[in-house]
């Protein structure tokens, strides 16, 4: 017996090794507690290796918008913009020591085409020339350099393009992978080497942690020196901590209720608009989502300020207006306060899905309004298939859905998918306007500014007024940032957090 | 029954348990979602929501399109040869990832399994030896509460108060005692809960046996009798309990390494199931139903050393 015992604890203590290593200005290592996984060490997998700095893409969005070069220190079209070559950048190398070539980036958008954003665009081939790389597409696409700018289509080094599953990836920005053999953890150090802005903070180590509440009490332990998508209740809760710091910043998504505009008497642009006058959006926005701030006032948010048409009326809550609008449609309420015309109730099937856990909550919100102006909803919950299932068959009448604008950092990328043609899933359904398809196509073929400038509030203002979507809030990440940091600034397009640029707040 | 006769029933049993489940999570997974490659292809490319041609490349890519029995039956083969592929998500060995993940979790369970008996013997014993005392009472409605209120309560209660109010341990790594001595306790308590009744309710059982009245009356010092007559026969309820243990350490594993951000097998697991990461979360699945069967083999084995092994 005792000789058991012994030799189960010897094993036993083998399996602990040292003493953890806490991070922070002491050992000058940044720590970032984030809810979104590594996965596979391949750009398109995940936004992990674009947002700390270890991969980088030809091109990038400034804060407001415009798409500049990156890796590509330039580029042209031919006239009729279905013919790009993308100048790259002389002078970088990978982290493993290879050179950044046109070869390598050629090879590395080849590998990667049907993962990535470029799979959105209509490309026919890619090549490379001398220190040029070419694309060409079989119709005309402006938006081509902000496709380049997705945090999907970075630059990996030639060696990890085999396809086998690897320990590490080079790339070619400021932060190089020190050690990522556990896939929940990314080890980085900063690249001495590195072309642009050299890193002041040495090491990163980014952790997914999965459980938001986790994340909350990692930030308010001070064992981590940035927190993202943290509940909404961590505003009080982290208020009175006095090493951290709480922040909210608005991001381009936004929560809708998308509707079938090929169903009646959803296809009728004045009940749509009835529908938008009987939703209470700041309501939602201060009761459910937290944040007064998120109440949607039109489809785009003022952070996206070349989409953002502050002269538009916005969104209002008229319930009043509502009922007037569904009367001049001819619908009249019946015994039991619902709308009937032509001996037809006004019913809907409305279906949400949770993977976002607000969405179900906003959706019995909306009910419960659309009820006050006499319109019956029915609820239908599951997994966000219920939506897309949905869409691809036709039998979806109403649904809750939440999608971002910017993962292409030019909105038109959403746009085309989201309204263009009948529609996507997470956009409009059914709603075929010529009008808009063609404002689309214009813009894919347009360079010129401000007839590019004209074409975005036109879209903006057709989807404002016909409501193929009805808009309900837009979205906010709430973020910690430990007080010891300074410069940070969040990044609305999601994909880099700019850790290069950071310092500790004490040197400063 | 001899040693080879019991090792070979328990092999055959863990290989029949191992392949119902195994078959079970397979349909399990295969059947329920509506459109499991959409499903797929929203888990492993992150961020953009997902969309139907993303979807098809999955299907070609893990050959979800091809028949559901064809399916089948090449997992299986592949499972019984140990090969268990790669993980949908990370892209890495299935095998890798559970080795990996599987030394995380084995430090935390052996220490809490040890420190719960730990735990859960002397208040067992002290109970019985002091019966209906107030002694015994605290401690029982200590067992009572530690064992009926659940452990990611009991998890979250500690997080806050250790780790956020005191600072005394931390959420991120998987080594070293500041990181490890929580989640212990937290497992310990656990265990402890109900083992210090059964702990409890067989030192009675043996102190009250006629052999000891018997003597007892012949004057054998308490103590002395206890530990050279009793403790072998007090100690069987207790191994016998061992089996339910273990199947609450599996509970405990999931929810408290997630509550405690752990990255072992049920931290993993529940990242799995939520990314849809089929071949990483059947081989999780089939490597906790090995150790749970495995655990109860050596308990067995155990008892049989004891109690059986002169009676052949």
């Amino acid at each position: 017996m005792k000789h058991l015992f012994l030799a189960a604890a010897v094993s036993g203590t083998a399996l602990i090794s040292a003493a953890p290593v806490f991070a922070g200005p002491a050992d000058d290592t940044i720590r970032i507690a984030s809810p979104w996984k590594i996965g596979a060490l391949i750009p398109s997998a995940g936004t992990a290796l674009s947002r700390t700095g270890v991969v980088e893409t030809l091109t990038m969005p400034t804060a407001e918008g415009e798409i500049v070069g990156l890796l590509a220190e330039s580029w042209t079209s031919n006239d009729r913009l279905d013919e790009w070559r993308f100048k790259i950048r002389s002078g970088i190398t990978f982290h493993d020591g290879s050179p950044l070539t046109a070869e390598t980036v050629a090879a590395n958008l080849t590998r990667f085409r049907e993962e990535s954003s470029l799979r959105t665009a209509p490309v026919t081939n890619i090549a490379f020339e001398g220190d040029e790389v070419l694309i060409s597409l079989d119709r005309p696409y402006s938006i081509l350099p902000a496709i380049l700018a997705d945090w999907n289509t970075g630059i990996i080094s030639a060696a990890n393009l085999t396809g086998e599953p690897s320990d590490s990836v080079a790339g070619t920005g400021p932060f190089a992978v020190a050690d990522a053999t556990d896939p929940t953890m990314l080890k980085l150090s900063a690249n001495a080497d590195y072309w642009g802005t050299q890193a002041s903070i040495s090491n990163v180590e980014y952790l997914f942690v999965p459980d938001a509440q986790a994340r909350q009490a990692m930030a308010q332990a001070g064992e981590v020196e940035f927190a993202f998508s943290l509940p909404v209740t961590a505003t009080q809760l982290l208020a009175g901590a006095d090493n951290v710091g709480v922040n909210i910043q608005a991001i381009p998504r936004v929560r809708a209720l998308k509707l079938n505009g090929g169903m009646a008497p959803l296809d009728e642009v004045a009940v749509r608009q009835a529908i938008s006058y009987a939703i209470d959006r700041s309501g939602i926005a201060t009761s459910i989502v937290g944040n007064p701030d998120t109440a949607a006032s039109q489809l785009f948010p003022a952070s996206l300020p070349a989409w953002h048409d502050a002269s538009l009326e916005p969104f209002a809550y008229d319930p009043a207006k509502a009922t007037e609008l569904l009367e001049g449609a001819g619908f009249e309420k019946g015994d039991d306060g619902i709308l009937t015309r032509d001996g037809e109730r006004f019913s809907i099937e409305m279906r949400t899905y949770d993977s976002r856990p607000e969405l179900p909550v906003i959706g019995v919100a909306i009910q419960g309004m659309l009820n006050e102006v006499g319109i019956e909803v029915t609820m239908r919950q599951g997994d966000w298939t219920v939506i897309s299932d949905g869409h691809t068959d036709g039998t979806l009448e109403a649904g809750i859905v939440s999608d971002s604008f910017v993962y292409v950092p030019d909105p038109i990328g959403a746009l085309a998918e989201n309204f263009y043609q009948g529609g996507g899933f997470w956009g409009s359904m059914n709603w075929n306007n010529a009008a808009f398809d063609t404002m689309v196509e214009t813009y894919q073929k347009t360079v010129d500014p401000a007839e590019l400038a004209q074409l975005r509030s036109d879209m903006v203002a057709m989807i404002h007024e016909e409501h193929p979507m009805v808009t309900v809030t837009w979205y906010d990440d709430v973020y910690a940032v430990s007080d010891e940091v300074a410069n940070f600034s969040f990044d609305v397009y999601e994909r880099d957090f700019g850790l290069n640029r950071l310092t500790w707040a004490t040197e400063g | 029954m001899t040693l080879a006769t019991l090792l070979a029933r328990k092999a055959l049993l863990i290989v029949l348990i191992t392949l119902l489940v195994a078959t079970c999570s397979f349909w399990a997974v295969h059947l329920l979602p509506e459109n499991l490659a959409l499903q797929i292809a929203a888990a492993r490319f992150s961020g953009g929501e997902p969309n139907q041609e993303l979807a098809d490349v999955v299907s070609q890519t893990y050959g979800l399109d091809r028949p559901i029995l064809i399916q089948y039956f090449d997992w299986l083969v592949r499972t019984l040869r140990f090969d268990f592929g790669t993980s949908l998500v990370t892209g890495r060995e299935v095998a890798q990832d559970i080795t990996h993940h599987g030394v995380n979790s084995l430090r935390t369970v052996f220490w809490g399994f040890l420190a719960g008996v730990g735990m859960a013997v002397p208040i067992g014993y002290v109970c019985a030896r002091f019966a209906g005392s107030p002694i015994d009472t605290a401690l029982t409605a200590f067992s009572a509460a530690v064992s009926t209120i659940p452990s990611f309560l009991v998890a979250i209660v500690m997080v806050q108060f250790f780790v956020v109010e005191l600072g005394l341990a931390t959420l991120s790594g998987t080594t070293g005692w500041a990181r490890l001595w929580v989640l212990i306790l937290t497992i310990a308590l656990s265990v402890s809960g109900a083992l210090s009744r059964v702990v409890r309710a067989a030192v009675i059982d043996v102190r009250t046996q006629p052999y000891m009245q018997h003597a007892l009356m012949r004057g054998v010092p308490e103590r002395q009798l206890f530990w050279r007559h009793g403790v072998k026969n007090a100690l069987r309820p207790m191994l016998n309990y061992l089996p339910v243990v273990f199947m609450f350490l599996i509970y405990d594993v999931i929810v408290i390494e997630a509550v405690f951000n752990y990255h072992g097998l049920g931290w993993t697991l529940i990242n799995a199931v939520k990314s849809l990461d089929i071949p990483l979360m059947q081989g999780l699945v089939l490597a906790l139903v090995l150790f749970y069967l495995c655990c109860t083999t050596l308990s067995d084995l155990l008892t049989w050393r004891l109690y059986h092994q002169r009676t052949v």
